[in-house]
């Protein structure tokens, strides 16, 4: 066999470049996954199918064949006619409501009116000592009463 | 009858068999002009076709929806083409079962076409894979044989 057609399949001197490869991967992980769940859904045909969201018999045919770039726009209306997930996305878990450690100092300062002096100690600290120092300067008696003042 | 091909392996993989066209009296396999054609080799798409081809033969298997085929009556479904994005580039193949492809030629299609048919290299290599297609079902077919009885290492 010719060299040309050894690396074609062999990648024995071109490789196909990661980020090619993860897409293409990607498409035709889509591609079936869509084809799989219009065979389970209620539509007798894929044409069926692309009539009820309005899209061209040919375009639906180019996505399954793992040729579009889809849009988030048009996989959520195809999951929402399909009645199920094509792709699924672990919900973003929120930290509790921590402000961000860079806007804690001045926060504090105005609020309960940390003197600043205090302040230049922690931001030395790291991140997560800073904040803490800070939750139990919270709960100290000088800032509680600080906070009474603050609303009296 | 003379078939006036043969039909070269050019690749084993674990969900599928590859082979290509080699005509009599020719040095090299359509496949192999295919990807010694340096407009091919060069166009943007060609690294996500070998990939996609790769995906077909050694993960996913010759599924029907990956092959398109070309809108013309006389053409047996088999006959079709893999391509990558909006389809320049392509590549006709025939679709012989789930497990056994045979790649023809290619090309890209230039941008101020619609149809393959409105291209002369285009439809020079459908009507060359059609044609391969006829002859092997015909030669099958006089002499009673079975594909794997005309297949060449």
């Amino acid at each position: 066999m010719s060299r040309e057609v050894d690396d074609f399949f062999d990648e024995t001197e071109t490789k196909i470049p990661e980020d090619v490869s993860q897409l293409v991967e990607k498409q035709m992980d889509i591609a079936e996954a869509i084809a799989d769940a219009i065979d389970k859904s209620e539509f007798k045909t894929r044409k069926d199918f692309a009539e009820a969201i309005s899209m061209k018999p040919s375009m639906l045919s180019r996505i399954l064949a793992g040729n579009v770039n889809l849009t988030l726009k048009t996989i959520t209306k195809i999951e929402a006619a399909l009645e199920t997930d094509i792709i699924h996305v672990e919900e973003f878990k929120h930290e509790d409501s921590k402000m961000k450690p860079d806007y804690l100092p001045e926060f504090y300062q105005f609020i309960f009116k940390i003197p600043s002096n205090l302040y230049d100690i922690r931001k030395n600290q790291n991140t997560e000592t800073e904040i803490l120092d800070i939750e139990t300067l919270t709960n100290s008696n000088l800032i509680q009463r600080d906070i009474h003042d603050a609303f009296a | 009858m003379n078939l006036g091909f043969k039909l070269v392996r050019i690749k084993v993989g674990k969900k599928a068999k590859i082979y290509s066209i080699q005509y009599d009296g020719e040095e090299n396999h359509e496949f192999h002009k295919f990807v010694t054609n340096p407009e091919v080799c060069s166009h943007p798409d060609f690294q996500a076709l070998r990939k996609k081809i790769k995906e077909l033969y050694d993960k996913r298997g010759l599924l029907q929806q990956y092959f398109r085929s070309e809108d013309e009556k006389c053409l047996h479904s088999e006959i079709c083409r893999i391509d990558y994005g909006v389809g320049y580039l392509r590549i006709y193949c025939i679709r012989w079962s789930d497990k056994m492809l045979i790649l023809g030629g290619g090309g890209i299609k230039p941008d101020d076409i619609r149809f393959w048919q409105e291209s002369t290299e285009l439809s020079a290599e459908v009507r060359k894979i059609a044609d391969a297609f006829n002859r092997i079902h015909e030669y099958l077919k006089i002499n009673n044989l079975v594909i794997e009885d005309i297949l060449e290492d």
